[in-house]
């Protein structure tokens, strides 16, 4: 510094002449910087633990979900094959002085139920071509009692619809029970997973 | 039944089918697959002849992997009863004795042929020329 220069220049000089780290506005700023430095740094800890744990709980839910489904599917599976076992016993014990009228009522009942517990599964590769051999067999099964409709006025001749519906409704259990095989197959593999 | 049986019941058989074919028994359509006839004296039922057609499926497995395959036959069923007791007796089911099948055929088409022959006459008759 000179003495002959005008104060206020003098006291620019002395200003920048002064180191920056002198000046308690250096210190705020630095302060207020690292603090929101800090504060950025929990945040992103926070928010990455917050993603973590929502994916986890994701997988969770989706473990449950999947675990649900299983669930479901081997109780369809298990309370469809014990009325596969009903329906097999019925078409087993036909009883051979069955009258066309009982025989249709039978026919339609063993239809329904079939159609309505094998619904579940026609989409899935293992089963659907047993349930189709068995709604096939269900037709061939209606087309047979078709031929026994007794003529108005005529008397039916005892085992006449016995005769016309035995072979279809034994076809018909054997390809029940071949559903209820692989159903069985299919429930044991879910209990082993 | 036995061929010894089947023997002694043939000539009977081919007896019906005959009589059948010159309409000397008039056969009853009391279904669409099954036949009567009814012998009656003095106006009491005393024996009837029945026939009936079924189809029987036969499942077998064929291929590699194997598949279960059916196959049709069929099958015909012809009972004698006697009344009043209402008894059975003569019961032939092709499907135990396959070796009747040809006879009872016989015996069934020619039933069938007289049937649609009964069926034309009506018609003849409701609409005559």
């Amino acid at each position: 510094m000179t003495p002959d220069q005008p104060e206020p220049l003098q006291q620019i000089e002395q200003a920048l002449r002064t180191p920056y780290w002198h000046h308690a506005d250096f210190w705020i700023n630095a302060a207020i910087g690292a603090a929101g430095a800090i504060i950025g740094a929990v945040g992103l800890y926070y928010a990455i633990k917050a993603f973590r744990a929502a994916r986890a709980a994701q997988r969770a839910a989706m473990d449950a979900k999947t675990a649900a489904d299983q669930a479901g599917r081997f109780m369809t599976m298990q309370t469809v094959a014990i009325e596969l076992m009903g329906i097999s016993q019925r078409l087993n014990n036909l009883d051979q002085k069955i009258r066309f009228r009982e025989a249709r009522f039978l026919l339609d009942e063993v239809t329904g139920k079939i159609h309505r517990f094998t619904a579940p599964f026609l989409n899935n590769p293992e089963l659907a071509p047993s349930i189709t051999r068995i709604h096939e067999t269900l037709i061939s099964t209606k087309n047979a009692l078709s031929g026994v409709i007794p003529s108005p006025g005529e008397e039916e001749v005892e085992g006449q619809t016995y005769n016309a519906i035995q072979g279809e409704t034994a076809t018909l259990n054997l390809y029940v029970n071949d559903l209820l095989g692989l159903l069985e197959v299919k429930s044991h593999q879910q209990l082993a997973i | 039944m036995s061929p010894t049986e089947l023997a002694a019941i043939k000539p009977y058989i081919d007896r019906i089918t005959a009589e059948t074919r010159t309409e000397q028994l008039i056969w009853t359509k009391i279904n669409p697959t099954t036949f009567t006839w009814k012998k009656t004296t003095q106006g009491n039922l005393e024996a009837q002849l029945s026939i009936q057609k079924t189809s029987i499926q036969t499942v077998a497995l064929q291929g590699n992997p194997p598949r279960p395959v059916t196959q049709t036959i069929d099958n015909y069923i012809f009972q004698a009863i006697e009344f009043p007791a209402a008894s059975i007796r003569v019961n032939i089911n092709t499907q135990l004795d396959p070796e009747a099948r040809p006879l009872l055929k016989e015996l069934f088409d020619a039933i069938s042929v007289g049937a649609d022959r009964e069926a034309i006459n009506f018609l003849k008759r409701i609409f005559p020329d």
